[in-house]
């Protein structure tokens, strides 16, 4: 198809569209929405359409694409509140505009603060206003000098300065709509009180904000005739520390001087430091408190059938609750300390825990010296405990993977993933996470049984797992996830030697 | 950037209402979810602020049907205003096909709308697009304010200070009330997909 009849196609095309937006892209209702609340109401117009503007400008534009502009003559309620009554002895037209723009000023600074915005709110304040009595302009002045000193550190006063302002913004309409109400001079007084308060307060706020550390520098030698004078003369006792005196002769070195204000700000700094340190110390105590109360419901629902997500959600939250406090601890220079599962378990209040869970598992013996935590997953019809330790990675299986590995009697990782390998790294953990990707990559493990000496029963096993520890490592099949759980004293378990 | 699916047979656009913070963007949006009829227009998303300031974007989909065994459809999109929210109207405007810049009529506005009509410029420009050549209309809102004591620009003055160089189509609005909204609507919706339609199926050839 050639150009001409592709351009038109796409004009027969687009005309059909066009017809399309004329007829469907109308208003099938008259609404109105408060430009204020946004809510939206309906208005009768007894099915007419709104009309369009009024307007006697003759715009220099393409006039085959502007809609048909009907004069009209309509009364349009104001956006703002209704106007004030009139007090014949004011003119208050130019004071509602410059109200007005004070309010729209202030609307902006709620949501966007920046120097050009202050700026101009700023100028707005210092027109003037020579029909307002002392005490307003007054409180114009104040509004314009806290302007002055939001600017030295917005993100900062922003807060304490934006009500100020408002109730200055309050006081001034107040006035010009009822001037002699008595809630007028007092929201007036009120005004100006707060804006003075918030002016003094910012100064000083900005300027602790601003102020950077002072820096003392170290002793500095007179000069080379002084040093050579110290070493030629005659031999001074130094000056003792009970003393606190400067020696200001020629063969003494003076310390450099440090203002008492440079001082006073540089011990108020280290005492600022020491007192958020203890802060983030008591809530890094309080953070280990949480997580204490976490482990015995944690452990409660590890071997809960139906509740094995729950379980993943809240030791995924304990541990990372343990990972950031250990991370805080670190950014403030103290040692961080583990969290005491026996300790948590012993103050737990989850009455039922111990009972709950010293009923699993029933067939096994205890060994001295338990360990604190096993990994546990189910093997046909045993449960196979594991040394956290020495469990680097479990999976999910398919039966492609068990075939495989059943008939080769080996597990390599690229069963799990073949492309990218960078993906396998965060799969596995323990020693196996130190070996690179090649290592990994040629890594031969045997895949053993734990049950019996034969592999033949592997087709079902729906998880992996591999140990790893001390370069020598194994694939085992299982038919549940491996759960991590802590076993009570009660707790029964023979342990089984595989030789690899 | 317009999808057109020859093989499905779909053409999508997609509008974006620029402007000034606080200008109208989101209530021409509003209006023209809740005056239109409701086979036209899709489900209208927008996420707010506590103060009812546009923090990310509103959406509202439209759908013309099956025009030529085509399903036109167009997206309406609104950007926040604010200063700060540069990174997430640069987001927005990202695949642009045409844009409605809703200016502000108010006085106080008027160095907001100048410095939000260069954001628009530069953001095209980043994207490889032209502000002459992208379809694009002017809607001036709040001329409702003109009989209020409220201080607001001329058209003339508008012209001046937005179209003076750009001379693309322009509408009063008062979108509180409806006014120029479906206009402003219409024109752009006609421009883009025409320049859609050329720049896309001409290329075809």
């Amino acid at each position: 198809m050639d150009r001409k009849d592709k351009l038109q196609e796409i004009d027969a095309f687009t005309q059909e569209v066009e017809g399309a937006i004329d007829s469907l892209f109308n208003p099938s209702k008259k609404i109105e929405i408060d430009p204020v609340t946004n809510e939206i109401r309906e208005v009768d117009t007894g099915g007419e359409l709104p009309p369009d503007l009024s307007t006697d400008v003759d715009l220099q534009l393409n006039q085959s694409t502007q809609p048909d502009l009907n004069p009209t003559i309509e009364e349009i309620p104001l956006e703002l509140e209704p106007e004030p009554e009139v007090v014949p002895h004011q003119a208050i037209t130019d004071q509602q505009i410059w109200l007005y723009n004070i309010k729209e000023h202030i609307m902006t600074l709620e949501w966007e603060v920046t120097p050009k915005t202050i700026d101009v709110f700023a100028e707005t304040l210092k027109e003037p206003q020579t029909d307002l009595p002392p005490n307003c302009i007054e409180i114009a002045e104040l509004m314009a000098e806290a302007l002055d000193v939001l600017k030295l550190a917005p993100a900062h006063l922003l807060s304490s300065i934006l009500p100020a302002l408002k109730l200055g913004f309050k006081a001034l309409d107040g006035y010009i709509t009822n001037t002699n109400a008595p809630q007028t001079q007092y929201d007036i007084e009120t005004a100006i009180s707060a804006l003075k308060n918030v002016i003094k307060e910012g100064k000083d706020t900005a300027k602790i904000a601003a102020t950077p550390p002072p820096t003392v520098e170290p002793p500095k030698a007179q000069s080379t005739a002084d040093t050579a004078n110290v070493v030629k003369g005659p031999a001074t006792p130094p000056p003792t520390i009970d003393s606190q005196k400067l020696q200001t002769t020629a063969n003494v070195v003076k310390e450099p001087e440090v203002t008492p204000k440079a001082t006073a700000q540089a011990q108020h700094q280290q005492v600022a430091n020491k007192k958020l340190i203890e802060a983030i110390k008591a809530h890094l105590e309080i953070l280990k408190q949480i997580s204490e109360k976490i482990i015995p419901l944690e452990m409660l629902i590890a071997n809960r059938k139906g509740l094995k997500k729950l379980y993943e959600l809240l030791h995924g939250i304990r541990l990372k609750l343990e990972s950031e406090s250990k991370n805080l601890s670190g950014l403030i220079g103290v040692d961080y300390t583990p969290v005491d599962i026996k300790r948590s378990l012993s103050q737990s209040e989850v009455t039922s825990f111990k009972e709950t869970f010293s009923s699993q598992p029933r067939k096994i013996k205890a060994y001295p010296e338990a360990p604190e935590e096993l990994f546990v997953a189910e093997c046909a019809t045993t449960k196979l405990a594991f040394l956290p330790e020495e469990v680097c990675c479990y999976f999910r299986t398919s039966p492609r993977m068990v075939k495989k590995a059943e008939k080769q009697g080996r597990f390599f990782l690229k069963f799990l993933k073949k492309w990218p390998w960078s993906k396998i790294s965060k799969k596995v953990f323990g020693e196996l996470a130190k070996l690179n990707e090649k290592e990994l990559q040629t890594l031969d493990l045997p895949l053993k049984n734990v049950l019996s000496d034969t592999t033949s029963e592997y087709s079902n096993k729906k998880w992996g797992i591999i140990l790893f520890k001390n370069n020598k490592g194994m694939a085992i099949f299982v038919d549940t996830k491996p759960q991590l759980v802590i076993p009570t004293k009660e707790s029964q378990y023979k342990i089984v030697t595989i030789k690899n | 950037m317009a999808l057109i699916d020859l093989s499905r047979k779909e053409v999508h656009c997609k509008i974006v209402y620029y402007g000034p913070g606080r200008g109208g963007k989101t209530t021409n949006l509003l209006y023209i979810y809740n005056a239109m009829n409701h086979n036209v227009r899709g489900k209208m998303l927008t996420i707010e602020t506590k103060g009812d300031r546009t923090l990310f974007f509103d959406l509202l989909p439209l759908t013309l049907g099956k025009i030529n065994d085509f399903d036109v459809r167009i997206q309406l999109y609104t950007v926040p205003g604010q200063t700060i929210y540069e990174a997430t109207r640069k987001l927005v405007l990202k695949g642009v096909d045409g844009v409605v810049f809703v200016a502000d009529s108010l006085k106080v506005r008027r160095d907001k709308n100048i410095e939000s009509l260069h954001d628009l410029e530069k953001n095209l420009e980043e994207y490889g697009l032209n502000i002459n050549e992208i379809p694009l209309v002017l809607q001036y809102n709040k001329r409702d304010l003109a009989d209020s004591v409220i201080p607001i620009l001329s058209i003339e003055e508008m012209e001046e200070t937005l179209n003076k160089q750009l001379q693309v189509p322009s509408f009063e609005a008062a979108a509180t009330k409806g006014i120029g909204v479906f206009e402003t609507l219409k024109e752009i919706s006609k421009k883009t997909i025409k320049y859609v339609a050329k720049k896309h199926l001409l290329t075809d050839i």
